[in-house]
């Protein structure tokens, strides 16, 4: 479970990135986090993984606050960052290895995991080369294995699809699904509205740093007029502000 | 040649962002503008030396009318240096910066590109000739009674002058990457070469030394001038005969300087346009792909894997991350990694150079380190070299900086920032320790030091390096420089790590002067000095670790 309350954050300046957010995103739900370039998701996202203070508000996840108790709010969730352009001198073994060192895994669950999930995204072959040879994608891949490896209950991901393949990322869907029906959460930011559109229990609509909508799909389906395509809807929405 | 002059404009501005990392701190906007200026009084000495070395050598000269040698070695040399930063600044900012991907699929001529890169490297060589040649012209000048056309000439000279070495260590590295960027295991291939190119610097210093080393006496410079085949000015003449144009245009009063520097100035045009002919045919052959890596894409077997698995405490885990980015990586290679192992090279290297029965070679110096009662000073010179090596490999004062726009990364784990604080000074401690190990042999097999001294003189360094490593930490959490685009200018044009290392030096220096003025004995220096700095550590360790904790928690990035 992750819960904003009133979370402000602006870089200064007048133009608030975040204006007052308030989401409640729900044990055993997929949540989408939708809205156009700049619309303040990676922010949002940003604050909630404590990378960033906000200015004002509070942020808990599964009942911890990131601001009291930044450790124990951190092991709760794994993050998979917009840019997956990390660490590009360790081989591919060595950074899932270090991650497992950070959250603490025994050696015979690492080892197990490591070779299930990196089957299941298929790049068992480059485990031993250093990820400055592996492409976009693949990159991605082993920042999500990185996720997958301490098995969190909150999934925190910032645009996931990006730069995967049709088969990772129908995987990555499908295991994104399979968490939230086991009572864990997921969150994760898209404007890809067809991905939100098959995988989502709820949904919230950013822009200029303000929640306009949050809900379910037919929910917001009601809310317009029936029949009317996502995309409509979506550019209705971000065009009245 | 619009777009060469815009991109120039473009490049320069991405390369200026020194401290701004979202961190609106008082104390960093103050730092920003002290730094310069310290390490402008860093300096200071050495131009003053200079202006006093030029005058002395003209003294000399001027009675034999041969005062003009003195612009002609000054010229030579400063080729020389040109030529040698050159190459580095050429490499990373041609090669290695981040924005070349982003450059190479606009519509520009490769020339353009070159030509923009080639005028920002130019701007940072201006600040480096400006150190030795403005106090050479100056007192050249003064001395010689010159009217205001020859410091207008000297301008222009000054202006022209880097051009033509540039030209020739950036067709140096277009030559070289254009076929390196065959190479497989790239990396490696940079790190072999970058050694190379170290010790090929090295060879030259020594020679240069030595040479130094006889140039002092004004008679031996004329006897060596009229030798010809050694001299260095010869050398150098050899390599940019276009130098001696500079010399002479600076020398005549006449018409004829300026039918000189006309000749001058054509010769630099005509190398311009040399480079970039050849720029043409080789940039983009060497550039694109350049940051394509070997992979073998082959399975782990069972054993690798296993191997690879193994559980880690998250501090020795986190250590050794820092240590393999800072090996694999070849520009933190070369600046963080290499030197530690080189210290007793470089250090040995003003003894070695020295003529035999100079006077100050090595066989001078034996009756003082075996002299009854040195063992203190000795012990102290370990606790001193413990500082300066470890400030001096610049691990933990760039620390946060080598983190860059990767910073979010420290911010999200769940690893309190103690402990990510204390890996990275461990990374730092860990090669300083290397580094006063390579001086045992040293100690041991050309100073014929006792083994329990050298071994009092290990365990006494150690507070040192944790000084060091402790304190370049401080440094760099306190002011890191994230924004950068090239790995270069993380490490290498970062004042931190000069901080660092200016600062071991005065404290070092201070440590064995004091050592030198109390005559402690072995004993209160080998327990004394360790105890007193073992408190200071662990104070200093603490500071970092609350003030550390709080600039990372406020840091935005």
């Amino acid at each position: 479970m992750i819960e904003l309350e009133n979370v402000s954050k602006s870089y200064g300046g007048d133009v608030k990135a975040v204006d007052n957010i308030n989401i409640q995103i729900r044990d055993g739900e997929v949540f989408g986090f939708i809205g156009p370039n700049g619309a303040g998701k990676t922010t949002t996202i940003k604050l909630i993984t404590g990378i960033l203070n906000p200015d004002s508000g509070s942020i808990r996840i599964n009942g911890i606050s990131i601001a009291d108790s930044p450790i124990d709010a951190k092991k709760q969730f794994g993050f998979v960052p917009d840019s997956p352009d990390m660490f590009l001198r360790l081989k591919g073994i060595e950074y899932l290895n270090f991650i497992a060192d950070i959250y603490g895994i025994s050696s015979a669950d690492r080892n197990e995991r490591i070779r299930n999930l990196s089957d299941r995204f298929d790049i068992t072959e480059a485990l031993g080369d250093q990820i400055q040879s592996y492409s976009h994608g693949m990159r991605q891949k082993i920042i999500i294995i990185g996720v997958l490896i301490h098995d969190p209950s909150v999934w925190i991901l910032d645009e996931p699809m990006t730069g995967l393949d049709p088969k990772s990322s129908y995987t990555l869907k499908e295991m994104m699904k399979e968490h939230a029906a086991k009572g864990n959460t997921v969150f994760f930011s898209t404007h890809i509205l067809e991905v939100a559109e098959k995988i989502c229990d709820r949904v919230a609509v950013i822009n200029k740093g303000r929640i306009i909508f949050v809900g379910t799909l037919n929910e917001m389906r009601d809310h317009f007029k029936e029949n009317e395509s996502l995309e409509k809807m979506f550019l209705e929405m971000t065009d009245h502000e | 040649m619009n777009k060469t002059i815009e991109l120039t404009k473009v490049l320069l501005k991405n390369g200026s962002s020194s401290v701004k990392s979202g961190t609106k701190n008082n104390i960093n906007k103050k730092m920003g503008l002290l730094l310069p200026i310290v390490v402008l009084v860093a300096f200071v000495p050495m131009v003053i030396g200079l202006g006093e070395f030029t005058a002395y050598l003209f003294d000399g000269l001027s009675k034999m009318g041969q005062q003009g040698l003195i612009l002609a070695i000054a010229l030579t040399s400063t080729s020389f240096i040109i030529f040698f930063f050159g190459i580095a600044y050429t490499i990373n900012t041609f090669y290695y910066s981040m924005d070349i991907e982003n450059l190479l699929h606009l519509p520009l001529k490769s020339t353009e590109i070159l030509g923009a890169k080639f005028a920002t490297v130019l701007v940072y060589e201006y600040l480096t000739e400006a150190f030795i040649l403005v106090p050479v012209f100056a007192v050249y000048g003064f001395k010689n009674n010159e009217s205001v056309l020859f410091y207008l000439n000297s301008i222009v000279i000054m202006l022209l002058f880097p051009v033509i070495p540039l030209v020739a260590a950036a067709i140096l590295n277009m030559v070289i990457m254009r076929f390196t960027n065959l190479a497989k295991n790239k990396d490696l291939f940079r790190n072999v070469g970058g050694v190379l190119a170290i010790f090929l610097a090295l060879g030259l210093n020594l020679y240069i030394q030595r040479l130094a080393a006889s140039t002092t006496d004004p008679a031996k410079v004329m006897e060596l001038i009229n030798e010809g085949n050694n001299s260095m000015v010869q050398l150098v003449s050899s390599f940019f005969p276009s130098t001696k144009l500079a010399v002479d245009s600076l020398v005549s009063n006449d018409a004829s300087g300026m039918l000189y520097l006309l000749m001058f100035a054509a010769a630099t045009a005509a190398a311009y346009a040399v480079f970039l002919v050849l720029g043409n045919l080789l940039y983009f052959k060497g550039v694109i792909g350049v940051s394509e890596t070997s992979s073998r894409r082959k399975a782990l077997s069972a054993k690798e894997l296993g191997k690879g698995t193994r559980a880690s405490h998250i501090s020795y885990s986190y250590t050794v991350k820092e240590l393999r980015l800072l090996f694999r990586t070849p520009v933190y290679f070369l600046n963080c990694i290499l030197m530690n192992f080189l210290w007793p090279l470089f250090l040995m290297l003003p003894l070695i150079a020295q003529p035999a029965g100079s006077g100050s070679d090595i066989s001078a110096l034996m009756p003082y380190i075996q002299k009854p009662g040195s063992e203190s000073v000795i012990v102290m010179v370990f606790f001193s070299m413990g500082i300066f090596i470890t400030a001096s490999n610049i691990i933990t004062s760039t620390a946060i900086s080598r983190e860059g726009r990767n910073l979010f990364f420290m911010k999200y784990i769940p690893v309190e920032y103690k402990k990510q604080l204390l890996g990275k000074a461990l990374s730092g401690a860990v090669m300083g320790a290397v580094g006063i190990l390579m001086m045992v042999p040293v100690a041991l097999f050309i100073f014929k030091m006792k083994a329990y001294i050298v071994i009092i003189g290990l365990a006494v360094s150690i507070p040192g390096i944790l000084f060091s490593a402790v304190m370049g930490l401080l440094i760099d959490v306190a002011m890191p420089k994230l924004n950068w685009d090239t790995e270069q200018k993380a490490v290498k044009q970062n004042f931190n790590g000069i901080l660092a290392i200016l600062g071991s030096m005065g404290l070092g220096a201070l440590i064995i002067f004091l050592g030198v003025k109390l005559q402690l004995g072995l004993l209160a220096g080998s327990i004394l000095l360790p105890a007193v700095f073992g408190v200071i550590d662990i104070v200093l360790y603490r500071i970092m670790i609350s003030y550390g904790t709080k600039r990372l928690e406020a840091m935005n990035c």
